[in-house]
């Protein structure tokens, strides 16, 4: 994963602004540690775009695929192409995928409580 | 913010100031964490209820305008493509184009609010709203299935319009100076909270518009 994160970064972004940002930060915020551990990662339009057109595809099949009328595929659409937008948004948008390990076990354990309620609450009802 | 006080007379420089960009990140993160839960209460009911009234959630589904979800659903997701720009053209010192990429997303947003009032004047106008005579007379399935959409789709409305304010107050930031290519943290904070409205709109629409 962290060699994906340096090609994104190395190959994406636009050559010339980056090379300002990182001057500057580097300069005015050097008693924070520089850039990169000021500001976090910077993610390029391009890759926001890539993003914003998979999620609007995406959106699309699951249209698609609740008009078929077919109980299971309506699942796929719910139980895959929602939680896989949602992840997209928050991976790349909400950018937890430059995040350190703290905050993405922080998000997985909030998930993971939510799971269990769900877990808990219909074990409750499907089986009383 | 609390003593010091050369800081009331003289405006610290924007590089010497301090910021805690982690410990700032973290805490909305925190905050998004409190507005899962809260969410993740009402789709659970969600799920229960619509597991005990099969049916009625889908006869009551078939009445709402798929149009008009699949509609909002393209404008939240463009919106949450224009203010993470915002913030990556800001830190770039582009200010004007992350001015303009803001603004967007708050055009957006209203387009949002202004479609959700549509849809909601037509379905009251139907006599569909909570404790309305003509849906009283409905099935105990149908029933919670409006009140959960008024009750979800209306809590969402709710952040959605706390998301352009907040917005409003970050481009008037942004033009004053306050926010900049090195201290960006409030509005990296309000994508965060914009995009969290984007995910939970992402769940609201298969379960509501598409659940016929």
């Amino acid at each position: 994963m962290n060699g994906e994160v340096y090609r994104d970064t190395e190959h994406k972004q636009p050559e010339r602004p980056r090379m300002s940002t990182r001057v500057s930060t580097s300069m005015e915020g050097s008693m924070h540690g520089g850039a990169e551990a000021e500001g976090g990662h910077l993610t390029s339009y391009a890759t926001f775009i890539k993003v914003w057109l998979a999620l609007v595809a995406l959106t699309l099949g699951l249209v698609g695929l609740s008009a078929s009328h077919r109980p299971d595929l309506i699942l796929v659409g719910l139980l895959i192409i929602t939680p896989a937008k949602a992840s997209l948004v928050m991976s790349y948008f909400m950018h937890l995928r430059h995040e350190g390990a703290a905050m993405k076990l922080m998000v997985v354990a909030a998930f993971g409580v939510l799971v269990i309620f769900l877990f808990l609450t219909f074990s409750d009802y499907l089986y009383r | 913010m609390d003593a010091r006080p050369a800081a009331s007379v003289v405006e610290p420089h924007p590089a010497t100031e301090h910021h805690d960009y982690q410990g700032a990140k973290l805490g909305m993160w925190i905050f998004i964490m409190t507005e899962l839960i809260l969410f993740g209460g009402l789709f659970i009911a969600y799920g229960v209820y619509r597991e005990m009234h099969a049916d009625d959630f889908h006869t009551a589904s078939s009445e709402l305008n798929v149009r008009l979800g699949v509609a909002n659903t393209l404008i939240l997701l463009t919106s949450s493509l224009t203010i993470a720009l915002s913030i990556t053209a800001l830190r770039l010192r582009r200010k004007g184009q992350a001015m303009v990429l803001l603004a967007s997303t708050m055009v957006l947003g209203c387009a949002f609010l202004v479609n959700k009032f549509f849809e909601w004047s037509a379905k009251i106008h139907h006599g569909l709203y909570p404790g309305s005579e003509h849906l009283m007379a409905r099935p105990p399935g149908q029933r919670l299935f409006f009140g959960l959409y008024y009750g979800m789709t209306g809590l969402h409305g709710l952040h959605v319009t706390v998301g352009v304010v907040l917005m409003a107050v970050m481009l008037r930031l942004i033009a004053r100076g306050k926010i900049r290519h090195d201290n960006f943290i409030a509005l990296e904070n309000s994508g965060l909270y914009w995009h969290l409205v984007d995910v939970i709109w992402i769940f609201l629409l298969p379960l509501f518009y598409l659940a016929a």
